[in-house]
């Protein structure tokens, strides 16, 4: 395992981005929405199905034909994207099978793509991490190998090589908008795990504007972009300019499910609960996502609808268990319900340690710490937690967690440490969990 | 640098898929996701060039049509929105006429701002004799009332130059190019592998560009205005891009700085199938024309022996590289047609590609050809599946979107 010392000295390289310099606030200030008014979405749309249509009919009359294999497996990735059904990544995956299956991957670049972008979507990290290997054997020159290999080595906890590779994705001097928005996107993500808050924002208000300077952008790229924004808005605790970034996207995609749940989420942060529940039950109506049904459950138990919280939490565990790749996906994302909720504790330790065998990133290791904490496994508790800790990630549920397990320790100071600096993050990180650090906050003091 | 040639050992199917700017990476429902999903944004789209065309305009052979197509495989679906060109890149004609391996003259055509998906954009043409213009391109503006029925709103829009005789047309049309990327793929394959059933594979005879649009951008020019003083003209098209790219508020993009080459395209058969191993490839695309053209001879003589081609076709093929990677056109050659239905070595008083590229020459079975030690050989793939046009620019409207009447389909 990587010490935080090596960590520390990889992240003080002045990687990247001298490109990244930007006017971004003006330009976002700027940013003109006029392309993308609600006919031009609805237009998309349909151009979208049409598309899909179009390659399908493709296929049924050859069934060798892998150029339309590739460019569907593109298109189903992307209305995985916009819509979170998962079918999308089911038909993708196929897709990506069938186009491997008429040439190799070695005659078939983009197939290779599409099965090294599916894995990765999958969650099968490893896996893709090998495919984009065997992409830049084939392909050195170009960025979006690099892009799959380093995505996948950080979701695996490897930092140090995911950083070497971004760095060899920037020698590669893609002037493109596409290579720059590809950077900046890695970058922002970089500095955010080093804590580099203001880093990360200047990277991600640059990416919006790449995204928006792009010839013929689409609707989710813009809102995408907006979202991450919104989405580190809410992390550091800025209410106000999440909810308006999260707006932004919804009007560049309306019904955009990120962004639906987003405002939610900032609603309940700014108090407005009975927004928040509208919200997340319009994103559960979208899309019955895990998260959005445990966060639902708990905004109707703060609201004092017990029953309905009830049925969220057992609709939780219902759509975690769906399916294999359901199970695979949201392996993670249920123990932590279930340590936030007090709910099967020993089951959702083993779960997590299960899965940081093979990926070892430093959220992987908070959710270690949070389950090995309400699993009664102290001492492993404090170990992973300051794994999570490593890289410096300002990140208020983590700082949430190590005040806890802190305070479980009897280290009382440490506790107060932690728990002060998650609420002075983001004060209202969690509906739920922020109430108990407050309270745990507020019985250390006295 | 994806062009479709490369697609012909390679299987490279498709760079140009990424027509939108976008592919994810990743994700799942996910929000609920505990990983980063971006979308996946790939490749230069719009700087990467298909094909080359040059051939003699076969109603005036006092005009020479130079054409080059790029980002392709564009879904008739998508065509409202594919409107525009980089007016980040330079879309440059390299023009060699004295015999060298040098370009003497040059034609760069750029593109202006896109105020909307239905607004033309200006292009800006810039001709050897140092005068320059200005012309709309055309973009389409509503779907045919029936696939492939052509509206007057989605007329191709040719702007003729009246101070030089120049006409231009840039805007989408149904992807000229014919050949069975599959079938050929595979015969490479066993080929390679000296596999005596290699030639099964080039019985699929399907058009893998069939149906699919592309971005057009096609000159008519006075031979007198491109010639020098032989008659022979060669012909290279490359994109280029600033090295430096600024920002605007509200986000137009100025470059500034030289400009860099990002692709390049002539004879489609050098990169692809001449030059065999990866990084030789992408070494080459990394070069210039001008650059020494003997520097990739090993690869393709080596490539011609390999598959066991007789020495007089191997001779014939690198022969076609001496003075460098351009299509070179006889400009005293007369051509009447736009070569549909021909073949090289078969079809008498053929005068088509290797010489120039007519949009109807079956470029694949010339290559088969030489492949095949000057024995003919095809693909199966024999014409466009779209008609060309009788005047310039020659080539086909766009397929149109489907007809809101027709029956859905179910997933594959």
């Amino acid at each position: 395992m990587k010490t935080i010392f090596v960590i520390t000295i990889v992240f003080s390289i002045s990687f990247l981005f001298n490109s990244c310099t930007s006017n971004s606030s003006s330009s976002t200030k700027n940013q003109s929405l006029s392309s993308f008014s609600p006919t031009t979405v609805a237009e998309e749309t349909n151009t979208e199905e049409e598309t899909i249509r179009f390659l399908e009919d493709r296929i049924k009359r050859d069934p060798d034909d892998m150029i339309s294999y590739n460019m569907l497996g593109e298109r189903y990735l992307k209305r995985l994207r916009e819509t979170g059904n998962l079918t999308y990544l089911s038909l993708a995956e196929k897709a990506a099978k069938e186009s491997t299956r008429v040439l190799p991957p070695e005659r078939n670049i983009t197939g290779l793509s599409l099965m090294a972008l599916t894995k990765y979507s999958s969650h099968e990290f490893a896996i893709a991490r090998d495919e984009a290997e065997k992409l830049i054997a084939l392909q050195p020159d170009q960025i979006y190998s690099y892009q799959v290999l380093g995505d996948a080595l950080l979701e695996l906890g490897d930092y140090e090589k995911a950083i070497s590779i971004f760095k060899k994705m920037e020698k590669l001097g893609d002037n493109s908008p596409n290579a720059k928005f590809t950077l900046a996107i890695r970058v922002a993500r970089i500095e955010k795990l080093k804590g580099s808050l203001a880093k990360a924002e200047t990277s991600l208000l640059e990416a919006l504007d790449i995204a928006l300077s792009m010839k013929s952008p689409s609707r989710e790229l813009i809102a995408w972009s907006n979202a991450q924004l919104a989405d580190h808005y809410f992390s550091t605790g800025d209410y106000n300019k999440a909810e308006n970034y999260y707006q932004q996207a919804l009007k560049v995609f309306p019904d955009y499910f990120l962004a639906v749940a987003g405002l939610g989420q900032v609603k309940a942060a700014q108090g407005n609960l009975d927004q928040a529940v509208k919200q997340y039950e319009q994103a559960v109506g979208l899309i019955p996502d895990l998260t959005f049904v445990s966060t639902l459950g708990d905004l109707y138990k703060l609201t004092g609808k017990e029953k309905e919280a009830q049925q969220k939490y057992e609709l939780v565990e219902q759509i975690a268990k769906i399916s294999t790749l359901n199970g695979v996906l949201y392996n993670r994302s249920l123990a932590v319900f279930y340590a936030n909720h007090d709910i099967k504790p020993l089951e959702a330790y083993t779960q997590v340690e299960k899965e940081f065998e093979t990926r070892k990133d430093i959220y992987g290791a908070d959710a270690l710490a949070w389950t090995a904490l309400k699993a009664g496994k102290l001492t492993e508790a404090q170990t992973a937690i300051k794994t999570a800790l490593k890289l410096g990630t300002k990140d208020a549920k983590i700082f949430y967690h190590a005040g806890m397990i802190a305070q479980a320790s009897g280290d009382s100071k440490t506790a107060k440490n932690y728990l002060e600096q998650a609420l002075t993050l983001n004060p209202q990180f969690d509906p739920i969990q922020s109430l108990n650090a407050k309270k745990v906050l507020t019985q250390l003091g006295n | 640098m994806i062009n479709k040639f490369r697609y012909l050992i390679l299987g490279f199917a498709l760079m140009c898929l990424f027509a939108l700017p976008l592919l994810p990476i990743s994700a799942p429902v996910t929000k609920a996701a505990d990983h980063l999903e971006s979308p996946w944004v790939s490749k230069d789209p719009g700087a990467d060039i298909a094909d080359l065309y040059f051939f003699l305009d076969p109603n005036d052979n006092s005009k020479v049509i130079l054409a080059m197509d790029v980002e392709g495989f564009v879904v008739p679906a998508e065509l409202l929105n594919q409107c525009c060109f980089s007016e980040e890149i330079t879309y440059r004609f390299e023009l060699e006429t004295t015999g060298d391996t040098k370009p003497d003259k040059f034609i760069d055509v750029t593109f202006g701002p896109h105020g909307s998906r239905r607004a033309p954009q200006v292009a800006t043409i810039k001709l050897p004799n140092g005068k320059s213009f200005q012309a709309f391109t055309t973009v389409q503006r509503q779907p045919g009332a029936t696939p492939n029925s052509v509206s007057e709103a989605n007329a191709l829009r040719v702007t003729t130059d009246p101070a030089t005789g120049v006409s231009f047309y840039a805007g989408l049309t149904d992807d000229p190019f014919f050949f069975d990327i599959i079938g050929f793929n595979r015969y490479v394959i066993k080929l390679v592998d000296r596999n005596p059933t290699a030639k099964g594979d080039l019985t699929r005879a399907r058009d893998s560009f069939a149906g699919f649009n592309i971005h057009m951008i096609a000159l008519s020019i006075p031979v007198d205005m491109i010639k020098g003083s032989g008659n022979i003209i060669g012909a290279n098209a490359a994109t280029l891009r600033p090295k430096n790219g600024v920002r605007l508020p509200g986000g137009q993009v100025k470059g500034s700085g030289e400009l860099v080459q990002v692709d390049r395209m002539a004879t489609p058969v050098i990169n692809t199938v001449l030059v065999t191993s990866l990084a030789r490839k992408n070494e080459y695309n990394a070069t210039t024309v001008s650059d020494p053209p003997d520097k990739f001879f090993s690869d393709i003589l080596f490539t011609f022996r390999f598959i066991r081609t007789s020495d007089e076709a191997t001779n014939a093929a690198a022969g076609l590289l001496k003075m460098g990677d351009y299509l070179r056109l006889d400009t005293t050659i007369a051509n009447t047609n736009l070569g549909v239905g021909e073949k090289f070595a078969v079809t008498p008083g053929y005068v088509g590609f290797p010489n120039g590229r007519r949009p109807g020459d079956d470029t694949i079975d010339t290559i088969l050809y030489f492949v095949n030690s000057l024995e003919p050989l095809g693909d199966g793939v024999d014409t466009n599946d779209r008609e060309f046009g009788k005047v310039f620019p020659f080539f086909a409207q766009p397929n149109q979107p489907p007809r809101k009447d027709d029956p859905p389909t179910t997933q594959f």
